[in-house]
């Protein structure tokens, strides 16, 4: 098994701001995750800036996830071999709780291209009722202030995580997201959230064997209805932002950036006849 | 005597028409004490804002157009935003 994510699904990553990995983790560690998961302990901030690697015991149930190879595999593709741990959160909500606005972490972050990720863990079945995040695929290169897009409630192509336990979504910080209300009779809803930093350059982490393959810019072409008029500046988003990752300072689809870079001679007036 | 309510249906267009397809909608009812669930795969409670207006609901804020010089090319909040109301009376309890 390769055990780096392929251009392919880097691609996918780069089209909709997320990857999302059904029943990764096994019951068995979910199970025992529980027990973590219910430690008030387990709320506190670890001292961030630290090395992940070196955030929890190996053996703890939380470092049996870090350190699982699917895990691995994920982060080392998209924040590289050093991740910096940011924080970390574990939700519980309470039947009856938990409506969010749509709103955008990570607004402040100002970089291009770079970008950290947001690693979410459902460790029990989450059912429609219990109402776990709703996000908005492909809204991850548009910056807006944090909750200020807190009036939008239904955008087409809007998602839920709707899954098994052991199921992880792994996002950009930039993607649309809430947490949906917990409807259930009597179900509390789990689920831990992980931030990293990356402390390399973001170029090639991945698998680039699969780079030429044809269904990369197929993927990266794709539409969005919610996109409506922008869809083209859309495209521009992705495009350099694929330039940077794969470290093609010039590929191109269908000559979008070709075109706007095309800055020809400009001529004097009295050059004119 | 009769109480009335505002109810607001906020539309997002795919463009600046009011005839074009609707993407996403948000809807706050002053009648009621009842927020709606935001589940994620409702359809659309109208195809264009001018299906909404042929339905009774009036407009009364319209997107403005252009963006700042310079920013052409920028991507950020859903561009296209019209604010419908309605006036209904307030059910009795």
């Amino acid at each position: 098994m390769n055990n780096l994510l392929n251009s392919k699904e880097m691609a996918l990553f780069t089209k909709q701001g997320f990857l999302r990995f059904d029943e990764m983790i096994d019951t068995d560690l979910c199970k025992e995750f529980f027990s973590y998961m219910e430690n008030p302990e387990s709320k506190q901030y670890q001292p961030q800036g630290q090395l992940l690697w070196d955030v929890w015991d190996k053996k703890s149930s939380i470092g049996k996830i870090i350190h699982h190879p699917d895990m691995i595999k994920i982060i080392h593709s998209l924040v590289g071999k050093k991740p910096r741990y940011d924080h970390h959160f574990p939700h519980k909500t309470h039947p009856g709780k938990g409506l969010q606005h749509l709103h955008q972490d990570a607004e402040y972050d100002r970089r291009d291209h770079q970008f950290d990720i947001q690693i979410s863990l459902y460790p029990q079945d989450t059912s429609l009722e219990m109402g776990g995040t709703r996000f908005l695929p492909s809204s991850h290169f548009r910056k807006v202030n944090e909750a200020t897009i807190g009036r939008y409630q239904h955008i087409r192509g809007m998602q839920q995580m709707v899954c098994k336990a052991g199921t992880v979504l792994v996002w950009h910080t930039g993607l649309w997201h809430a947490a949906q209300p917990n409807i259930s009779e009597n179900k509390i809803r789990y689920m831990f959230k992980l931030r990293l930093n990356p402390m390399e350059k973001q170029q090639r982490l991945f698998d680039t064997s699969d780079l030429n393959d044809p269904e990369i810019s197929k993927l990266l072409n794709q539409t969005y209805l919610w996109h409506g008029q922008s869809h083209r500046r859309e495209l521009f988003n992705r495009i350099k932002f694929w330039r940077y990752i794969s470290d093609q300072p010039d590929y191109d689809l269908d000559m979008w950036m070709t075109r706007n870079e095309n800055s020809t001679h400009y001529y004097k007036r009295s050059q004119v006849t | 005597m009769s109480e009335l309510r505002q109810q607001l249906l906020i539309l997002y267009s795919s463009n600046s028409s009011p005839d074009s397809s609707t993407i996403g909608y948000s809807m706050y009812d002053g009648s009621s004490d009842v927020m709606s669930p935001h589940e994620v795969d409702t359809p659309m409670p109208y195809d264009t804002v001018l299906d909404a207006m042929r339905d009774g609901w009036r407009v009364i804020q319209f997107p403005s157009l252009g963006r700042q010089k310079g920013n052409e090319l920028e991507t950020d909040y859903l561009e296209f935003e019209f604010v419908l109301e309605k006036i209904v009376e307030k059910p009795h309890e």
